[in-house]
């Protein structure tokens, strides 16, 4: 196909300028193509579906600009709520997805003193260059930088947040390009499994290391991927000089590009401080308790630490419910090229992932065991669970049973071990993130990869030949090889890697 | 610059602007196109072309990664400029390109950047001078609130003519939803034609004299010319001494979305139109010695006429928003459990009241609610003109006989006004005062939020208290309304939305 094309091409640059109408075979690769479309009852089903949503969210946005606050009212579901109400996982993701695209106010908490102003006579001040740990706030909404390829999608180039700068120059900061949200239910799940995979590992060790009385080097393994070793004392200390790839707590923190966040509960708190200046219940107590240091949150008593005027402004409720919104999003798919030529290069490409060694480090797939995620993930909390089951509720696709029957473990394709690189010195970011060094990144999940450009941390690769040459470090022989095959060996795992997509779904904006 | 030197470059605009025009007679777009059918907007037929589109865009997508640089000169090869400007292809044809070139994302082999490309990628999130940045790799990254080509979010925010560095030194520009640009730049050139006849008579008179320029119901102030044929533009309001009325950009800077498309294919993603590199000067396009790469990244006439110019196509024939008061009148279950069910309400008395209070408290001054165009034909980058009220998507223009031409909700003045010390940018852009600003349009403004030129307002309120200057007395009497009435104003702007539509991302 692409040899085709080719001599198409060179047949129309010889054309150009004489006036002759293009090739019609060129035309064709832009027709629409009507054949791999939904069947029409599914097409109406999901027209009315979208229909009806948009309706319901006219409806809501005509309410709040009667009366302000319905909007957040409708996207706020509180401890009380929890509590004291029946509510459904369906509850979680309606009012979630509510939340989600909300911009939120100063009156609702957005910003802090320097930033926000809680009457609507005085202009909320932006601050696009992140002050220290402190943050922006340079959002309104989380959809001001997810919402790429579909809703809950990455950011764009522009949407760059510029984390741990002074507050002034975009030189300053720590650039994150926004990654998308599918699948993060799974994600945490499996980075939950695995760390207690290797507890286990480690106590196992203490437990013979104390019962033989000598060291007992313990190598760790979770899912199939290596984290080193530690050598267990007799005298029960433990040694984790070996460990490889993960905190010496031995917790797999899946996310942020550098992994060091556990859990999406906490993902969720922390962005909705540093990008929208909005608190959670669980600081502000901290504050109070002397539990939690108020240094990046402001400088004000407990109940209004941020000093924006507003005391409550994300409840433990609120984060529940993103928590239990985000565990319901569906899982990236892998649509293959429909073009004949292209199939091949898509197979050929699959190969080529695996024997030039991307598959090392992006692990194709990894097996989860349980997929029941509890949307309260509070340590020590009263409340009981809220259990969603990543696999079956909320929005499909889900991630696919190995076995069928009831008893069965899921095939999780996110294409990441969820563990630490080194990726050499051309890839740090400016300085280290907490205890993180400055050139280690955790292995990008590539699945729904092809909504996403530009890619890396920062964003600064347009395509994905730009993304795969930039790989440094522990990936250099990976890049090199890729370097090392022929044109059509590139082109096949680029083909590939642009197959890895999202399910398209049908919206009316 | 001075009020006189001002002056003296309005005219040498105007001759300029007079013997440059005119190129050959318009050529015609071919007779045998296929009749326009545009589907119901929410049916069956439009989302089976939703879902084709999400197809063809992803086997594009894999084609390109197969072959960076493969679309785009596809384009070069499908969208002859010759072909396009003889019309020898259809308008629909041409804007179903169009809209693909507008939502393709460039690569370096497409010539996204300019030289200053390092190991640490091709952007500049702040702009640098006039140069720009560039920020992004295409335009719909920037323009997607509300849908396909519709605004940017205040993280999208552009940071015009800045020092490559710090968002303070430059301008904050929130990016506009791009609605029915066509019909926009229609009305535009008819109001500069009016403007223009009028002085031309006031001069052609041969006496002292003054005439009040209004057209569409919009005043621009007053010319007065001598006997002996000088113009005094001193008294003009709210439009440059060349009297064209320009729509596009915060600060009503550009005549034509094709030019504001030149402009921000090279400040926002480095990616230089031929249009461009014929006009511009090395202070946007680079000081390169190569005058078909200035920018000097080795791509050499990154973007042609043809795909350029279908781009423009795709961009005048897009829909206009509507206004409609909600009627809540379906019994509707609970979204999930525990969620009360949406009432049957009808906003539709707040909608009168509101729209009441619109004229009332002074916001239609400027607002303009209504222009009636008279012409559908719209010439767009030297291509044959283009009927919109035949071509371009539903809602589209519709004849009014009482009017006597097509009726555009539109909800702007398209004229610039002091918006006061509050809103004042920092740099001055074009000659225009620092915080003067062109009336935006408010059309499908329930869908654009967040609004004001650098997006600070979460929400109608906050844009209503960001009025300052001119817009200071409107802004205060919203204030002194009861809460229920401050109400029934932001129901009645709410109701203006875009048009519903399918899409498949």
């Amino acid at each position: 196909m692409l040899a085709a094309l080719a001599a198409v091409l060179a047949v129309l640059r010889a054309q150009a300028g004489d006036g002759t109408p293009p090739d019609p075979r060129l035309r064709d690769q832009f027709a629409v193509d009507a054949s791999t479309l939904p069947d029409d009852a599914l097409l109406l089903k999901q027209l009315a579906a979208a229909v009806e949503l948009r309706h319901r969210e006219n409806f809501d946005r005509m309410l709040d600009a009667k009366e302000p606050g319905e909007l957040i009212e409708h996207a706020t579901l509180t401890e009380v709520d929890f509590d004291h109400r029946t509510l459904g996982i369906d509850t979680l993701f309606i009012v979630g997805d509510e939340l989600f695209g909300y911009l939120f106010r100063p009156e609702n908490g957005w910003g802090s003193k320097d930033s926000a102003r809680t009457s609507p006579d005085q202009s909320p001040q932006l601050r696009r260059v992140h002050q220290g740990v402190s943050g922006g706030p340079e959002a309104f909404a989380c959809f001001s930088c997810h919402a790429k390829g579909g809703p809950d999608g990455a950011g764009t180039q522009s949407q760059i947040a510029l984390m741990r700068g002074d507050g002034a120059r975009t030189t300053s900061a720590d650039r994150r390009n926004a990654p998308h949200l599918l699948g993060l239910g799974p994600v945490a799940l499996l980075a939950n499994e695995m760390s207690t995979a290797l507890r286990a590992q480690v106590d196992d060790a203490r437990r013979r290391a104390q019962a033989d009385g000598r060291p007992v080097e313990q190598a760790l393994t979770a899912k199939g991927v290596s984290f080193g070793h530690v050598v267990a004392k007799s005298d029960g200390t433990l040694d984790v000089g070996g460990v490889d790839g993960v905190d010496a707590d031995l917790t797999v923190r899946p996310f942020g590009w550098k992994g060091h966040q556990a859990t999406l509960r906490g993902m969720t708190e922390e962005s909705l401080h540093i990008h929208q200046g909005l608190l959670s219940k669980r600081v502000q107590l901290g504050v109070r308790d002397g539990t939690v240091d108020a240094g990046p949150y402001g400088t004000g008593r407990w109940d209004d630490v941020d000093r924006d005027g507003v005391s409550l402004e994300i409840d433990d409720g609120m984060l529940t419910t993103v928590v239990g919104y985000l565990a319901q999003l569906e899982a990236p798919v892998i649509r293959p090229p429909r073009d004949p030529g292209l199939l091949d290069a898509f197979a050929a490409g699959r190969a080529q992932f695996d024997a030039i060694g991307c598959a090392g480090c992006h692990v194709p797939t990894l097996e989860l065991d349980d997929p029941r995620l509890d949307a309260q993930q509070r340590a020590g909390a009263e409340l009981p669970p809220f259990v969603i089951d990543v696999a079956k509720d909320g929005d499909g696709p889900k991630i696919e049973p190995k076995y069928a029957g009831a008893r069965t473990s899921y095939l999780v394709r996110l294409f990441s071990d969820l563990k630490r690189h080194d990726m050499g010195p051309a890839l740090a970011s400016p300085s280290p993130q907490g205890t993180i060094p400055a050139n280690v990144f955790l292995t990008r999940p590539l699945w729904g990869l092809a909504e996403t450009a530009p890619y890396l941390h920062d964003g600064r690769a347009p395509t994905i030949h730009d993304a795969i040459v930039l790989h440094g470090g522990e990936a250099t022989p990976a890049r090199e090889a890729y370097l090392a095959l022929d044109e059509p060996g590139r082109a096949s795992v680029r083909v590939f890697l642009a197959s890895l997509s999202r399910q398209p779904k049908l919206f009316v904006p | 610059m001075s009020g006189t030197t001002l002056r003296m470059l309005a005219l040498a605009v105007m001759v300029a602007g007079c013997g440059g025009a005119a190129d050959e007679p318009p050529a015609t777009w071919r007779a045998d196109c296929p009749p326009v059918t545009s589907a119901a907007p929410l049916g069956i037929d439009a989302a089976r072309a939703a879902y084709a589109d999400a197809e063809r865009r992803h086997e594009i997508r894999l084609r390109e990664a197969a072959e960076p640089g493969t679309f785009l000169r596809e384009m070069h090869a499908l969208l002859p400029w010759d072909e396009l400007a003889a019309g020898r292809m259809c308008p629909q044809e041409v804007a179903d390109l169009g809209g693909l070139v507008f939502e393709h994302e460039y690569g370096y082999a497409d010539g996204l950047g300019g030289g200053t490309a390092t190991s640490n990628g091709p952007f500049r999130r702040v702009h640098e001078g006039r140069f720009g940045g560039p920020e992004t790799i295409s335009c719909a990254s920037c323009h997607w609130v509300g849908g396909p080509v519709g605004a940017g979010a205040e993280t999208d925010n552009a940071f015009l003519m800045g020092d490559g560095e710090r968002p303070d030194s430059g301008d904050a520009r929130n990016p506009p939803a791009l609605v029915a640009p066509g019909v926009v730049e229609a009305l535009a050139r008819e109001m500069t034609r009016d403007l223009q006849r009028q002085r031309d008579d006031l001069v052609r008179a041969g006496t002292d004299g003054e005439v009040r320029l209004v057209t569409k119901g919009v005043d621009f102030g007053v010319l007065r010319v001598t006997a002996k044929g000088e113009v005094d533009v001193a008294g003009l309001d709210g439009v440059d001494p060349d009297l064209v009325v320009k729509p596009f950009g915060w600060k009503g800077t550009l005549p034509t979305f094709v030019d504001f498309s030149n402009e921000a294919l090279q400040v926002h993603l480095g990616v230089q139109s031929a249009d461009l590199l014929a006009r511009a000067d090395a202070g946007i396009l680079g000081a390169g010695d190569d005058h078909a790469d200035p920018d000097g990244d080795g791509v050499r006439r990154e973007l042609d006429r043809g795909p350029f110019a279908a781009m423009a196509v795709h961009l005048a024939l897009l829909e206009m928003p509507i206004v409609e008061p909600m009627i809540q009148d379906r019994p509707l279950q609970p979204a999930a459990s525990a969620l009360l069910a949406p009432t049957t309400t009808s906003f539709a008395e707040d909608f009168q009241r509101g729209r009441a209070q619109f004229h009332a408290l002074g916001c239609a001054t400027c607002h303009h609610p209504m222009m009636v165009l008279e012409s559908p034909m719209l010439a767009v980058e030297g291509l044959p003109p283009i009927d919109l009220s035949r071509e371009m998507h539903q809602p589209g223009l519709r004849w009014d006989a009482a009017l006597g031409g097509y009726p555009v909700w539109l909800f702007s003045d398209l004229k610039r006004h002091d918006m006061g010390a509050q809103n004042a940018a920092r740099h001055v852009q074009e000659g225009v005062p620092l915080a003067d600003y062109l009336t935006p349009r408010l059309w499908g403004v329930a869908d654009s939020a967040p609004y004001l030129h650098d997006g600070r307002a979460p929400s109608l309120d906050y844009a209503i208290a960001g009025h300052d200057g001119e817009g200071s007395a409107a802004r205060a009497a919203y204030a002194a309304l009861s809460m229920h009435e401050q109400g029934a104003l932001r129901v009645y702007l709410t109701s203006m939305r875009r048009a519903p539509r399918v899409v498949v991302p």
